[in-house]
């Protein structure tokens, strides 16, 4: 077992160094570069000088071959240090870091949402299968999932945001906290972070929940058609008990994989939605670090997006072992 | 009288399906009393499993139960709701099933799910069910109870599994256990293990068993009572000794025949075709039926099966003598002959080692290997047949695969025409290819589900350049389902239009598709029923006489290899054991291991039934 850790974090390493180096090359051969994007939001007369531009360049080292800047942003990340925004002037630890707990918000409430949800959905599925409310759920479910959020998070701004207007209903339309949130008790802060989060939420977990449900109820549909549910069946085993105890032990193999990969998503934020409620996430910060070219934020980011896609890798790994016992890594 | 522990009276089971009602089970009665057994006999599709899982009430969602009546201790079980029935099954009547491998749970200890029964129906504690499931597995011969109640299904064998599925079927001392071709799908040697301990149990606990089988070998082993169902109608019922003495039905004949019984002669095996032939009547409500015509089967015909077709032909007298089997002229038939001494053999193998590397640590070094091969030397001449015989594990298929570097070698060397197998670079080793073919074992896993049969035919063709047009191969794949008793329009079909045999014809088809000479039968026949397994052999005989085919032929039936192959070799542990010609390993076996393989083969001698029946009359009188 201990081996296993081992040989995968050795073999994770090298893939980090590889995709580091890849992911470098590729937002370098992007077309313009930090200060050309700076420069085209300034007017005409108020253009720097060709000197401060290649001063700039030079401190920048944008006048470098883009792998003899990635070997010093690699050099400088092994000492710990992800290097300073181009654009915001401020360390890309911490804008990273003052990202992170909006974001979370966000994902880990409608990932929950959408576990708790989502199995319970599959299983009833799979006990009513071909019945008249599992067809109408299952229907209405692929509906929703093939409406686009960005579409559905408009419709929900107008319908909470404006055709609500002063019910009791209506709810912020964008944004974390209300603008006088610093005034607001510590209950009234709670209850304006709630009111922000429930559309974001709302979007960010319909989409993954017809995904899920029907991801449950596909899997329990293979594995109920197996003999040994014939056999649980056979020794007098109820029909709860067959799909709680029988069927679904069987149904976690696949969704442990599926939960390894969600773990990068978890923080990786939605680009679209954040943008379209203002949330202050991640998503927000990488769309608007690739627009301004800002490469050490970018790199710090995907830095961040591959350590979790192979930690989550490896921990789906490691969670077959727990659910499968025909798995085994000594 | 004393009420029957199950009868079944009229019971019609049908599936509607889209293309309409399919009468799987078609007006069965009969009845079963205390201590006994009834073994329903028939091929796949006959109904003998749903007559089983009508008694269960585990019918498929589009089975229904039209009509009769199935009585279960006096208890109509036929409408009786769910949950009742729920209470019934597995302490009352419990099943076990054909597969080991997959009716067990693999997220789940085997202890844990043969507890489960036990605190289901006898309120056990934990600690008690364990305590009965560690006794249940000392009486199904699980060696270690106490350990191996916590094994997973995985770390078990198919044997060990299924003696799981009985201690968990017996758990709740059920008065009706049905056991639906419960050894189908293991060794012989392991399913004489568990038609002992099937034997042993029902008579220490007074057990009615309803047992269900495609082999009448294994009926004449266990069963009192014989049943013999033909596309789900009932065409003989009655004590085992009539029914192997005097058969009445021609289905029932066929059935009798066409096992390859280890003392016979037939060098052609008689199917149930010889004995009769069928049409289907459409029926007023859309409905088929079959009509059954019994075509008179002469003592000639009998004859020809015996006498015609090839004689054995084995190695050079002086390899015979040298292996300790000298030619003698008195004891082998007339046509037997001996291959031309000096002759270039058609493949040889040298001390051919498979090992599979076991490995640890974080560099994954090899620590010790698994020899799963382990010195294998023979030699096969044109137009021979040499069987490989063993159990599972025992390393025939390895060795098989490794003839054809499917898997390569760790050592030794394979000839083939005197050329080193070994040695060739991947052009030339496709080009032998075209010479080495294989059929494997099952028809289900080895033809691609999304090829026509014509795609599947046609592609080694193209691998080999054979054929000028794509006409001209499809002509050739026409002419090869022909010469395997298939039609040229099932080309356009796809695999699961056909049967487990017909797929293995396919099979069959694909091998031959670039003229071959050299074919390894790997366990060719294993998954078929015994009446599609004689049409099967019958074919692969027939082929070799017309092509000039060469065999290895490997399978854990020896009956089945005595039939089929010249010379033997068993197999045990990685090394061949014995080897010589088939005849004599059968009459002369000279290692324990090859008496052990003699002695698993069901043995349906009517005299040793006699001695079964009688035997179990007295026990009956004593304990009466």
């Amino acid at each position: 077992m201990l081996d296993y850790l081992i040989r995968r974090i050795l073999l994770g390493l090298g893939t980090l160094l590889l995709i580091t180096f890849v992911v470098y090359g590729l937002i370098r051969v992007m077309p313009g570069d930090p200060l050309l994007v700076v420069m085209e939001s300034m007017g005409p007369d108020k253009q720097p000088r060709p000197e401060d531009i290649e001063r700039m360049r030079e401190m920048f080292g944008l006048n470098d071959p883009w792998y003899v800047a990635y070997f010093e942003w690699l050099g400088r990340t092994l000492t710990g240090d992800l290097g300073n925004s181009l654009s915001r002037k401020a360390p890309v630890a911490s804008l990273i870091a003052e990202r992170i707990g909006p974001t979370l918000m966000l994902s880990v409430s409608s990932l929950l949402l959408t576990y708790l949800l989502a199995i319970p959905m599959g299983l009833y599925a799979t006990a009513r299968s071909n019945r008249l409310d599992e067809r109408v759920l299952s229907t209405a479910l692929y509906m929703l999932y093939s409406l686009p959020s960005f579409v559905a998070a408009l419709l929900l701004q107008m319908l909470f945001a404006i055709h609500l207007r002063g019910t009791p209903f209506e709810l912020p339309l964008f944004g974390m906290v209300s603008d006088n949130f610093d005034t607001m008790s510590r209950g009234e802060q709670l209850m304006d972070l709630f009111r922000h989060a429930v559309l974001p939420v709302t979007c960010y977990t319909y989409a993954s929940l017809a995904y899920y449900s029907r991801f449950v109820r596909a899997n329990m549909q293979e594995v109920i058609r197996q003999d040994y549910i014939r056999t649980a069946r056979a020794k007098g085993v109820g029909p709860t008990a067959v799909l709680l105890k029988h069927a679904f032990r069987n149904t976690l193999i696949p969704l442990v994989t599926l939960i390894g990969l969600t773990l990068p998503t978890l923080l990786s934020g939605a680009i679209i939605l954040e943008q379209i409620f203002s949330w202050p996430g991640m998503g927000k910060l990488f769309f608007e670090s690739i627009r301004e070219r800002d490469y050490p934020t970018l790199m710090g980011l995907m830095l961040m997006f591959s350590v979790l896609t192979l930690l989550g890798q490896l921990l789906a790994d490691l969670l077959y072992a727990i659910v499968d016992p025909r798995v085994s890594y000594s | 009288m004393t009420t029957p522990v199950i009868a079944i009276k009229n019971l019609r089971t049908y599936f509607h399906t889209e293309e309409g009602v399919v009468r799987a089970v078609d007006d069965i009665s009969f009845r079963l009393d205390e201590g006994r057994t009834l073994g329903i006999v028939g091929e796949s599709g006959s109904g003998k499993s749903v007559t089983s899982l009508s008694v269960m009430k585990l019918l498929a969602s589009s089975a229904k139960i039209e009509s009769g009546s199935i009585s279960l201790l006096g208890k109509e079980l036929v409408g009786l709701p769910e949950p009742q029935m729920r209470k019934l099954r597995g302490a009352t009547v419990s099943m076990i099933f054909q597969e080991p491998m997959t009716s067990l749970n693999p997220v789940f200890t085997v202890g844990a799910q043969v507890m489960e029964a036990l605190r289901l129906h006898q309120g056990m504690s934990k600690s008690e069910a364990r305590q009965r499931t560690i006794e249940l597995f000392d009486e199904v011969g699980i060696p270690n109870p106490e350990s191996r109640v916590d094994s997973y299904p995985h770390q078990m064998s198919g044997g060990q599994k299924q003696r799981v599925m009985i201690a968990m079927a017996l758990s709740c001392d059920p008065e009706l256990l049905i056991a639906d071709e419960p050894t189908t799908a293991l060794d012989v040697t392991i399913q004489a293990q568990i038609l002992d301990i099937l034997r042993r149990l029902r008579d220490s606990r007074g057990m009615s068993i309803l047992f269900i089988t495609h082999d009448l070998g294994v009926i004449a082993e266990i069963a009192d009572d014989v049943l013999v169902m033909y596309r789900g109608k009932m065409v003989e019922y009655g004590p085992v000794l009539d029914i192997f003495e005097n058969p009445k039905h021609p289905y029932t004949k066929g059935l009798l025949s066409c096992r390859p019984r280890l003392d016979s002669t037939y060098r052609l095996l008689p199917t149930v075709s010889d004995f009769m032939t069928t049409r289907d009547v459409v029926q007023p409500d859309g409905t088929t039926e079959v009509e059954v015509v019994e075509k008179k089967l002469t003592e000639a015909d009998i004859k020809r099966m015996t006498t015609h077709g090839r004689g054995r032909l084995l190695h050079p007298k002086s390899e015979l003598a040298a292996m300790g089997h000298p030619w003698d002229e008195a004891r082998h038939p007339a046509d037997t002959t001996a291959v031309e001494e000096g002759t270039t053999p058609l493949l040889e193998v040298n001390d051919l080692q498979v090992y599979f590397p076991v490995r640890r640590g974080v560099l994954a070094r090899v620590v010790d290997h698994v020899k799963a091969v382990d010195g294998v030397s023979f030699k096969v001449y044109r137009g021979q047949t040499l069987g490989l015989v063993g159990e599972s594990g025992c390393g025939k298929t390895t060795a098989g695969r490794a003839i054809l570097r499917l898997i390569e070698p760790t050592g030794g060397g394979v000839k083939f025409e005197g050329q080193d197998v070994g040695a060739l670079g991947s052009n030339d080793l496709r080009r032998l290819r075209r010479k080495l073919q294989i059929i494997f074992q099952d028809p289900y896993g080895s033809l691609n589900p999304r090829m026509t049969v014509e795609s599947t035919i046609v592609e080694p063709m193209n691998v080999h350049g054979l054929g000028k047009s794509r006409a001209e191969r499809r002509d050739m794949a026409a002419a090869l389902l022909e010469e395997v008793d298939l039609k040229p329009e099932h080309l356009r079909r796809y695999p699961h239009e056909f049967s487990g045999g017909q797929r293995q014809r396919i099979c069959i088809a694909r091998a031959l598709a670039v003229e071959p000479e050299f074919i390894v039968c790997d366990e060719s026949v294993s998954a078929l029923d015994v009446s599609v397994q004689a049409q099967v052999l019958n074919l692969l005989k027939r082929l070799q006489e017309s092509r000039g085919l060469t065999y290895i032929f490997i399978s854990h039936d020896l009956s089945v290899v005595k039939f089929m192959a010249d010379m033997m070799a068993v197999m045990n542990g990685g090394k061949i054991v014995e080897f010589g010609p088939s005849e004599n390993i059968y009459a002369n076996p000279r290692e324990d291991y090859t008496r052990k393989l003699i002695s698993a083969t069901p043995d349906d001698d009517i005299e040793q039934i006699r001695q079964r029946v009688e035997q179990r009359e007295a026990m009956r009188a004593a304990n009466a």
